[in-house]
């Protein structure tokens, strides 16, 4: 664990783009600092992530926001692969799923996903973001 | 019954008896007679043989009392009576001792000697004794008399003759034989014979019978023979010494004879008696035998089922009372029939082989339709096991009506079915609020979701506040659009359109027309066929609404490198009518999709072809608002087929 109490960078993975473009921007607004990536498809955040564990394993990100109902690749599909991944990926990165679902089934299901932190509803706002980053530092 | 008790081996024992103790005691009777006859021939033979001699002994002596009377006569009293009555007695050596008697008065006696007593007696004066004496004279001729007590002792029997002198009468001339000499001289003793026994007797003058052998037996009874001395007043009686033997023969043969008829009798009875015995024995058999028929008819009459027994030939040999009952035919009937006979169509194949593994393995059951005469079917139980007995196989059966079961055990399969189609029914009711839930999160959620994260950054910067502004108002008419769809879906659940007679054929018309660009464009071969349901009661937008939205899936969804065919048909299936749309196309992968297909806002396939999700997801509720099912079955690159399952209503 970094002593830094912040994460250096966040993923997000939401299939709507202004959803992403917000998120970002409430992470900026709190957190300057932090470097912020976003993708659309979960398909090519993980191939991104295999890429980083290839080549450089610090680019990996401290903490994912993930949502579940994506077209192409869905989050617990992105969850099945990522639980795949090398166990200094699986270290480093904690997954916090952000997703506009409110059924508890879904809530129990993430709970079976190691690396999955925590589960929040959309949308994300200054308040849940501080309180996440401050638990995730401790 | 008088004909069995005739019958009766005590009877017929008791019969044989009497007739041979008649028969045996007449024989006996007869044998008896004759013997007797026999014998009395025997006895007066002998008793003439014994008058024979009686009478030549006594004529013997006659010839002394005849030459000395002759003597008397021609010279008067001789000088020398004492020389001729030597001489005389000397020829007649049984004679003991002559007299000569002038009047009555004996006046000379030889031998003297012992007899001097006697001389100077009249025996005319002697009343009890002149008997002989008189008729003597009055016959004039020889005459014995006697025995007598003689004067000078002794007993002996005296001849007399009476002698006359010129017509007028002298006196006797007498001898005296003593009785000892006579009996031994005839042989009339009382041991001389061993056959006979003899008695002497003469009646008195008072007419009392005097017997002179007091050795041998007075013969009062049995048979004897008497016969006149002649010349005496004598009786000679002769009886056998066999008499007694005769008779002893005759009681021993007569009690053989019982015996005989006895034995021939018990015999008899025996012999009877066995056929008798016999009878009683198969009578008492049969009595139990009759018995354990009625008993076993009883019982078997009594179950509830049916039984029945036949042989190998499957010919009947008995059956129970309800057999007839239930099947309605008669007993007659039954003999004549073939046991398959009350089975049809496969049961009696079944029943065929269900049999043949009785007679083969000894045991086998059943559940048939039993046919009866008038063709009712009752649905049964049968159970046979075979038997052996009187050295054929038979199969004993027995049947159960199991209707009562059968209807209990339809009306819980009835219930299981209600209770599945409600359970598959809830299921499928909870699957569509888990896909609401669903929708209503991303959905309804999302846009909302936006719009508040939008409005949170919100800020100064007056051209990105204009880019937040569009996309919040894009986020709103989204969540308009959802919350119209959510409408049209949840209405399509209650009919408010009317019912009315839809023909596949003109809904066809209606959807070609309006997907005429997507046909013409996909150049793909559609065959339609509405021959075997031409149409339906039911609501005709939703009726068009399905075939709008299959007919345009199979379209959008068809293999580019194919030429595209669709099939469209309906088909009558049990409970009403079936519409198939059958493609060609890129197909679905089922067993990833298979749950979510009719969801709403679930689209599968490429991205590139358009579609918000409703149109399967509206079909299958108007489907389920019309108590109907939709199915599919596919497979990937190869084609879907979708059937909508419509229950007519009645």
């Amino acid at each position: 664990m970094k002593e830094s109490s912040l994460p250096d960078h966040i993923i997000l993975i939401d299939d709507d783009a202004v959803t992403n473009m917000v998120n970002k921007k409430i992470i900026y607004l709190s957190f300057p600092s932090i470097r912020v990536t976003a993708y659309t498809d979960a398909a090519v955040a993980l191939d991104q992530l295999r890429q980083m564990i290839a080549k450089d394993v610090t680019q990996l990100p401290d903490l994912i926001f993930l949502d579940i109902n994506m077209p192409h690749m869905d989050g617990w599909e992105f969850l099945n692969e990522f639980i795949k991944l090398s166990e200094s990926a699986l270290q480093k990165t904690k997954i916090v799923m952000l997703t506009s679902s409110v059924d508890i089934n879904d809530i129990e299901k993430s709970k079976t996903y190691k690396p999955v932190t925590d589960f929040l509803s959309k949308p994300l706002n200054k308040d849940n973001l501080r309180n996440l980053l401050q638990y995730q530092s401790v | 019954m008088p004909l069995r008790n005739f019958r009766k081996p005590v009877f017929i024992g008791l019969g044989m008896f009497l007739v041979l103790t008649v028969l045996t005691q007449l024989l006996v009777y007869f044998w008896y007679q004759s013997a007797r006859y026999t014998e009395i021939q025997r006895l007066s033979n002998q008793a003439n043989a014994k008058k024979e001699r009686v009478h030549i002994t006594l004529t013997n002596s006659l010839s002394c009392t005849r030459t000395l009377a002759f003597v008397v006569e021609e010279h008067g009293i001789p000088q020398d009576f004492n020389r001729i009555a030597e001489k005389l007695l000397r020829a007649n050596p049984l004679v003991d001792a002559i007299e000569l008697l002038e009047g009555g008065v004996i006046t000379h006696v030889y031998p003297v000697n012992g007899n001097e007593a006697a001389i100077g007696y009249n025996i005319l004066s002697d009343t009890v004794r002149h008997r002989g004496a008189v008729i003597a004279m009055q016959r004039k001729d020889f005459f014995f008399a006697g025995p007598v007590k003689l004067k000078q002792g002794g007993i002996a029997v005296i001849g007399r003759q009476p002698i006359f002198i010129n017509g007028k009468f002298w006196g006797f001339a007498a001898v005296l034989i003593k009785l000892s000499s006579f009996m031994k001289a005839t042989a009339i003793d009382a041991d001389s014979n061993r056959d006979f026994s003899y008695q002497l007797s003469r009646v008195r003058t008072n007419g009392q019978e005097e017997f002179f052998l007091p050795a041998a037996a007075i013969p009062t009874e049995g048979d004897f023979v008497t016969i006149e001395v002649p010349n005496t007043e004598w009786k000679l009686y002769v009886t056998s010494r066999n008499q007694t033997e005769i008779y002893h023969h005759a009681i021993v043969l007569s009690a053989l004879g019982f015996l005989f008829s006895s034995i021939v009798g018990i015999f008899s009875w025996y012999t009877a008696y066995q056929p008798e015995k016999l009878e009683q024995l198969v009578e008492r058999r049969t009595c139990q035998l009759t018995m354990e028929k009625e008993l076993s008819d009883s019982i078997i009459n009594s179950l509830p089922g049916i039984i029945y027994i036949y042989d190998q030939n499957r010919k009947f040999f008995r059956w129970n009372r309800n057999f007839e009952s239930v099947s309605g035919y008669t007993s007659d009937e039954v003999r004549n029939m073939h046991p398959l006979d009350f089975f049809e169509g496969e049961d009696k194949e079944l029943l065929r082989k269900k049999i043949e593994t009785v007679f083969d393995k000894g045991q086998a059951d059943v559940e048939a339709y039993f046919y009866t005469r008038t063709k009712e079917k009752i649905i049964y139980y049968f159970n046979g096991n075979v038997a052996h007995f009187d050295g054929n196989t038979y199969l004993i059966g027995m049947g159960i009506d199991i209707s009562k079961r059968a209807a209990a055990e339809k009306d819980i399969q009835d219930l299981n079915t209600r209770l599945q189609a409600t359970i598959e029914r809830l299921q499928a009711r909870n699957n569509d609020l888990q896909q609401f839930s669903y929708v209503v999160s991303h959905n309804l959620r999302n846009p909302i979701a936006r719009i508040l994260g939008l409005a949170s950054i919100f800020g100064d910067d007056t051209n990105e506040n204009r880019v937040i502004v569009d996309k919040i108002t894009e986020a709103t008419t989204q969540l308009d659009d959802t919350v119209k769809d959510i409408s049209t879906i949840v209405s399509a659940r209650n009919i408010t359109e009317k019912y009315e007679y839809v023909s596949f054929n003109d809904a066809w018309e209606n959807v070609r027309h309006e997907l005429k660009n997507e046909i013409d464009q996909s150049h793909v071969a559609i065959s339609v066929d509405f021959n075997k349901a031409p149409g339906l009661i039911s609501v005709k937008s939703y009726i068009h609404n399905m075939l709008y939205n299959l007919v345009s899936n199979a379209l959008k969804f068809r293999n580019q490198n194919i030429p595209a065919t669709i099939s469209i048909k309906t088909n009558l299936y049990k409970q009403g009518i079936c519409l198939e749309v059958q493609d060609n196309g890129i197909g679905i992968d089922l067993v990833k999709n298979g749950a979510k297909l009719f969801g709403l806002y679930k689209r599968f396939g490429p991205e590139s072809i358009p579609g918000k999700g409703i149109g399967l997801c509206l079909t299958k509720n108007q489907v389920e608002s019309l108590h109907g099912k939709i199915e599919v079955a596919s497979k990937l690159q190869e084609g879907s087929t979708f059937t909508i399952y419509l229950p007519t209503l009645i």
